[in-house]
């Protein structure tokens, strides 16, 4: 059976060699979109850091009495009175936001909020058991309330409470990298031996207080190499006055109400003085940042859809074809004892080995171009060390969808060779 | 008229196979199109960019100094020292270089978020919007920094209803008063040189001319090159101004990075930043890639089924053979056919992706790159005009016909070379 069939294939060599460069082509490129879709889902679903259902973010401006944006606030730049009158303002406004019935946590901030895209970063430097360990870190700052209104996760099982005092108390939150926790746990340091340890130039005042998960820039967004340090400001001083968000938290189903009362807020029709400007729902800011990679997605899955489409037709029409020129053998075939599963075996099994030997050669280029892969789209793969199960997972996938086209587009024209009758094929013969 | 005879017998007789092809082709052409067309528009001239073709940009600066460096929009200075009266540029227009979200309202009521483009008088005249009501602004009305502004139909209509009169009514613009004096029809979002809801002049804004990076700020030069300008002129001019800025610089330690500008609208729209130089070469190798692997699959599978097609015929054949027909055009015969049959899956394809692009592409076509400005920008697609081009149709024409040589070049030739007798009398035809 195994070589009339291997004699079957080589007779249709030309044919078939065409047919396994075409499943040659799409397994590789159904193999790579596949692999980016996993790559992307396993990125999408690190954690946050931040809970932004029901969050509310908006832009704080300060204007002189002229109305003039003073653009890069410095509060020891300004007069005394000034920078009170502003922290006074600044303050009556956070409290007037909390005394809404519908708000639940009000906090400052500045860059503290997931999907702004900001790159404004330090570098961390800590000393860790005679190391110096440094490393780049994305800067957020916020109130202690920010902790509530973001609600921060906390990998040890801190609480909420516990949070917010850390930041009340003048010390930081670190949110490490994957890259800082994978290193710092393969020499040996957990989260106990950070906490507590003073930090070098330019936090050189500050030490950690606690860890929670990096606050990302984006779901599509993985925190490999950037950690997000996370420093206080104490409402009611002039360290307001570098935050330029207004965060809140408000209770769920109260939104729409939340919008109309912050319709009377005066603040936002201000002239001068703190002006509040762009209140918007930071899911909306999620939608903006997110769209594109959304889209992409679903590019990909089409993709795919697409081109198992475009196997589908042709291997419907090839072996549709080969039936048709196979008929008088198949008869005879049948006149001498083979029953209809023999009949589909056969044409199936034809159309799988040329598939077993496209999938073959794609693994063989794979580990050809293995070393230009690891820069491309293996890179984050690799980066978890995980490659060789993201590899095989692929793999599984790409062979279970080119192996269901297989079974679809030849099935049928198989299926058809069964009710091939003897007598009525060979009458010519 | 005896193709169409030919195909639709074929279609009556062999149905899988005639529809299969055509099936194939439409699939190939849909997808090649679709993508042919969205790239397009980058390059295609539709209002307001209709002297797209003449419009090229300043994108901005990057400035190099051993301690660090730094990219962004060019302050006013600069922008001006690089780009003003260049030989053979009609026009230029120092405006912000990208529309941004800002508080817009009417006096007493809550401020919505709105893009607001910051411009001068020249950028009227170098992009054609449909005026409404109203006119552009004035050069007096620009450097006398009088708060007009314009405004586009829908906001408009959005802040004081349908059927109004709009100009010389007040909105505030970042709680600042401001007198419509124009309003222009909407601006597809995916116009991402022109979008914008409200647009005012950069001096009554106060838009900073330089930022805490010297040299940078808020300014994209844009200009209008004359009819039959070569750019590659216009170029060379900007880079002597910047090799004379380096030269004026060089004890500041500070020099300017040239970067090939300015940019046309492709090279804007590509993945550049202010700190690269744009490379197309890549991407349109890429392209190319792409659309042979798309005509190489379905062309392998419609081999197959031109072939088989085509065992159909071979009496037919060998009888034409025999009372004296040349190979030639029994070959040039079988591509007619198989072109036609192309040409009708050809036509499918591009009615397909035209309905998938102005229907429901965003939901599958990243427009808008990595960041979009606002949410309603998600819903943004190409309009009709923007997809219809002679380009477009001399595409599908030229991938039909590489497809028909692809996928029936090599069967009609060994067609042609069946022995007559032989056909006639249905011998060694599977040869």
């Amino acid at each position: 059976m195994k070589r009339a069939l291997l004699s079957q294939i080589k007779n249709d060599w030309k044919e078939n060699l065409w047919l396994v460069v075409e499943l040659l082509i799409v397994t590789i490129i159904v193999g790579y979109l596949t692999l980016t879709i996993l790559r992307n889902y396993r990125d999408y679903n690190i954690p946050m850091g931040a809970d932004i259902s029901g969050v509310y973010g908006a832009q704080l401006r300060y204007l002189d009495d002229d109305g003039n944006l003073l653009l890069f606030l410095d509060p020891q730049d300004l007069e005394p009175e000034v920078m009170q009158k502003l922290v006074s303002q600044q303050q009556a406004l956070l409290d007037r936001v909390r005394e809404l019935p519908m708000v639940e946590y009000a906090a400052y901030g500045n860059n503290a909020l997931p999907y702004n895209y900001s790159y404004y970063g330090n570098i961390l430097r800590l000393i860790l058991k005679n190391d110096t360990v440094s490393t780049e870190v994305n800067t957020r700052t916020m109130t202690p309330d920010g902790v509530y209104v973001l609600r921060l996760q906390s990998p040890a099982g801190k609480s909420l409470d516990d949070l917010s005092k850390i930041l009340e108390n003048g010390d930081m939150l670190l949110g490490p990298s994957l890259d800082m926790e994978m290193h710092w746990g393969n020499s040996g340091y957990d989260y106990a031996d950070i906490v507590g340890v003073d930090l070098l130039e330019p936090f050189d005042d500050r030490r950690i207080g606690g860890i929670v998960n990096a606050i990302r820039r984006s779901n599509y967004e993985p925190n490999y190499n950037n950690g997000v340090i996370i420093q206080p400001a104490q409402e009611n001083t002039p360290s307001t006055l570098i935050l330029n968000f207004l965060l809140v938290r408000v209770k769920p189903g109260m939104e729409i109400d939340f919008e109309k009362a912050m319709k009377s807020e005066p603040t936002l029709r201000a002239t001068t003085g703190v002006v509040l400007s762009k209140l918007h729902p930071v899911n909306d800011d999620y939608i903006r940042t997110t769209w594109g990679h959304t889209v992409q997605q679903r590019t990909y899955i089409a993709g795919i859809l697409l081109l198992l489409v475009i196997i589908f037709i042709g291997l419907l029409g090839t072996f549709w074809y080969r039936v048709y020129l196979r008929t008088p053998e198949i008869a005879v075939r049948k006149t001498f004892g083979a029953t209809d599963a023999d009949i589909f075996r056969r044409i199936l099994g034809e159309a799988m080995l040329l598939l077993m030997t496209a999938f073959l050669l794609a693994i063989a280029l794979y580990f050809i171009f293995f070393d230009q892969l690891k820069e491309g789209v293996l890179a984050t793969v690799v980066f978890f060390d995980s490659w060789k199960w993201d590899m095989a997972l692929t793999g599984l996938i790409t062979a279970a969808l080119m192996s269901l086209m297989i079974l679809i587009g030849v099935g049928i024209p198989a299926r058809r060779a069964m009710k091939i009758e003897p007598a009525i094929a060979l009458k010519e013969e | 008229m005896n193709y169409i005879r030919q195909i639709i017998f074929e279609m009556r007789h062999q149905p899988l196979m005639t529809w299969l092809s055509v099936a194939g082709t439409a699939i190939a052409i849909f997808l090649i199109m679709s993508d042919f067309m969205i790239n397009n528009i980058d390059s295609v001239s539709v209002a307001p960019e209709s002297k797209r073709s003449r419009i090229v940009y300043g994108y901005g600066g990057h400035t190099h100094s051993e301690k660090n460096s730094n990219s962004g929009f060019l302050s006013f200075e600069l922008a001006r020292e690089l780009y003003s009266d260049l030989d053979g540029v009609e026009a230029v227009s120092y405006s912000s270089g990208d529309p941004y979200p800002i508080s817009v309202c009417l006096p007493g009521s809550i401020p919505e978020n709105c893009l607001v483009r910051q411009t001068d008088e020249v950028y009227w005249d170098i992009y054609d919007y449909d005026f409404i009501e109203g006119a552009p602004f004035s050069k007096e009305e620009v450097e006398s920094g009088v708060p007009i502004a314009i405004m586009t139909r829908s906001m408009a209509e959005h802040f004081f209803g349908k059927n109004e009169t709009y100009v010389g009514r007040e909105i505030l613009v970042e709680n600042r008063p401001y007198r419509i004096s124009g309003i222009v029809a909407d601006i597809n979002p995916l116009m991402s040189n022109t979008l914008s809801d409200v647009f005012v002049s950069h001096v009554s804004y106060g838009l900073p001319t330089s930022s805490w990076v010297t040299y940078l700020g808020s300014y994209q030069p844009i200009l209008l090159l004359k009819e039959g300008t070569d750019l590659k002129h216009v170029r060379q001019q900007v880079e002597t101004r910047y090799n004379l800025f380096n030269k004026h610089h060089e004890k500041e330690g500070i020099s300017l990075i040239y970067h090939e500008q300015p940019w046309t609208n492709e090279e804007k729209n590509s993945d550049a930043g202010s700190n690269t130089t744009p490379d197309l070469t890549m991407k349109h190798r890429s392209r190319l890639i792409g659309y042979l692997i798309l005509l190489i699959i379905p062309a392998i599978n419609l081999s197959s089924m031109t072939r088989s097609r085509m065992r159909q015929r071979v009496s037919e054949i060998g009888l034409r053979r025999a009372f004296g027909c040349s190979r030639s055009r029994i070959v040039l015969n079988l591509l007619t056919e198989n072109f036609i049959i192309s040409i009708i899956g050809g036509i499918i394809g591009l009615t397909l992706s035209i309905i998938f692009i102005v229907s429901f592409s965003n939901y599958f076509i990243d427009y808008n790159g990595w960041m979009i400005n606002t949410v309603a920008q998600t819903m943004s697609r190409p309009t009709l005009p923007m997809l219809f081009s002679w380009r477009a149709f001399a595409a599908v024409m030229i991938f039909c016909f590489l497809l028909n040589i692809l996928s029936a070049g090599i069967p009609a030739i060994k067609a042609s070379f069946i022995n007559p007798a032989e056909a006639i009398s249905g011998h060694n035809v599977h040869k």
